[in-house]
């Protein structure tokens, strides 16, 4: 499964609903927990360090500007 | 029409919200009369004063008496209700005088317990996350660490009359975030970045991960041991508890740190050598339950720990 699949797969069995708008803010759709549960699945899942800090600027408020970020992180 | 409802509506929205305004004031100003009157007292009859208080609210509030009852039978049943009922009394009163330490923190020295691997995390100015609980005196731990390092970070649930009092946490240099501020979560991780200690509060319910406490199974909030594995900090266990004089003890333990980790590398070659969430939150639970039952008379037992939860 891609990075895009299982954030979107987490964010929905967190919210409940099939249908994701991946311009909302990723901290209104889930709660904080719930996103820091998605930062260490992710780290686990793709084998990834994240800077965490970094995870909540301005420029990654939107769920595909976080998508990108993890993405890039995989990348490099 | 339209513009006509409008305008009403506006106008009532103001003058509710002067309403509310004043009434914060007039409360936030009436708690500062009381603490300074409090102050005025010796610390003993200051404790002495503010207990009898705790113990006659609990006297009235009903709810809250028969829950601290019936969580202190359900989790030590060796208790009778005798036992139970003195039990419940006792601290409440010694947590109404704990909270109300917090208006006058700075009156307030510490001894600090810790081994010399936690010391080392403490003075390091790295940072660290701290899993605490409400015992004794519940501010003491962010206090007790600003001691050593200086930026002592909690989360605090502070009610809006009292927020403009809240210079009680910055001068003893505590930096004390706001839950319900909107960008509470975002503060926290940018200081826990910049090396801060953040001191959270775990011991009550939250819908995050099953725990067992007392022999039951129900959940608890793992925050910081998130926020601890996030950014790569060492995760400490604190408490304060009272002695019989009065004075206020902060012990520190090391949960998780690198240095532990490099020990159960070693000790586990076959197993995975980072312990889960839960396993985490297993050990604090583990030690809080522990902790409790050595100072049963100064947690707070009137939370609806254990809810309707069942695995």
């Amino acid at each position: 499964m891609s990075i895009q699949q299982s954030i979107i797969q987490f964010i929905e069995e967190k919210t409940h609903s099939p249908l994701i708008d991946l311009t909302d803010n990723l901290l209104g759709t889930i709660k904080s927990f719930d996103f820091m549960m998605l930062m260490l699945e992710l780290e686990q899942k793709f084998k990834l360090k994240l800077p965490f800090e970094q995870a909540l600027s301005t420029n990654l408020r939107q769920i595909d500007e976080f998508i990108c970020w993890v993405e890039l992180h995989h990348e490099s | 029409m339209k513009v006509n409802n409008a305008s009403k509506s506006t106008t009532t929205d103001i003058t509710n919200s002067k309403r509310s305004l004043i009434k914060q004031k007039t409360i936030s100003l009436g708690i500062r009369l009381l603490v300074s009157t409090l102050l005025k007292l010796t610390r003993n009859r200051r404790k002495k004063l503010v207990q009898n208080i705790g113990k006659t609210i609990l006297r009235f509030a009903n709810k809250t008496r028969k829950r601290a009852i019936n969580n202190i039978i359900n989790a030590m049943p060796e208790f009778s209700i005798k036992e139970a009922t003195d039990l419940a009394f006792d601290a409440y009163g010694n947590c109404a005088y704990g909270v109300a330490e917090s208006f006058w923190l700075s009156q307030i020295e510490p001894d600090i317990f810790c081994d010399e691997e936690t010391l080392q995390i403490l003075q390091s100015g790295t940072g660290a996350c701290i899993a605490t609980m409400h015992i004794g005196c519940y501010e003491a731990v962010p206090l007790a660490v600003a001691k050593f390092a200086k930026q002592s970070v909690t989360l605090t649930n502070i009610p809006d009359f009292l927020a403009d009092t809240m210079d009680f946490y910055s001068e003893v240099n505590i930096t004390a975030i706001n839950k319900k501020s909107e960008n509470a979560f975002s503060e926290l991780v940018t200081r826990a970045g910049n090396n801060a200690y953040i001191s959270l509060h775990c011991d009550l319910y939250a819908n995050q991960t099953e725990v067992t406490f007392f022999g039951q199974k129900t959940k608890a909030p793992s925050g910081v041991v998130l926020l601890a594995k996030l950014t790569k900090k060492p995760l400490l266990l604190a408490y304060a508890v009272y002695q019989d004089d009065g004075q206020v003890q902060v012990f520190f333990e090391t949960l998780t740190s690198d240095k532990l980790a490099e020990q159960n590398t070693e000790q586990e070659t076959t197993q995975e050598s980072e312990q889960t969430v839960e396993q985490v939150m297993a050990q604090i639970y583990q030690r809080f339950e522990q902790i409790i039952r050595q100072y049963p008379s100064q947690w707070y037992w009137s939370y609806n720990r254990w809810k309707n939860y069942s695995s």
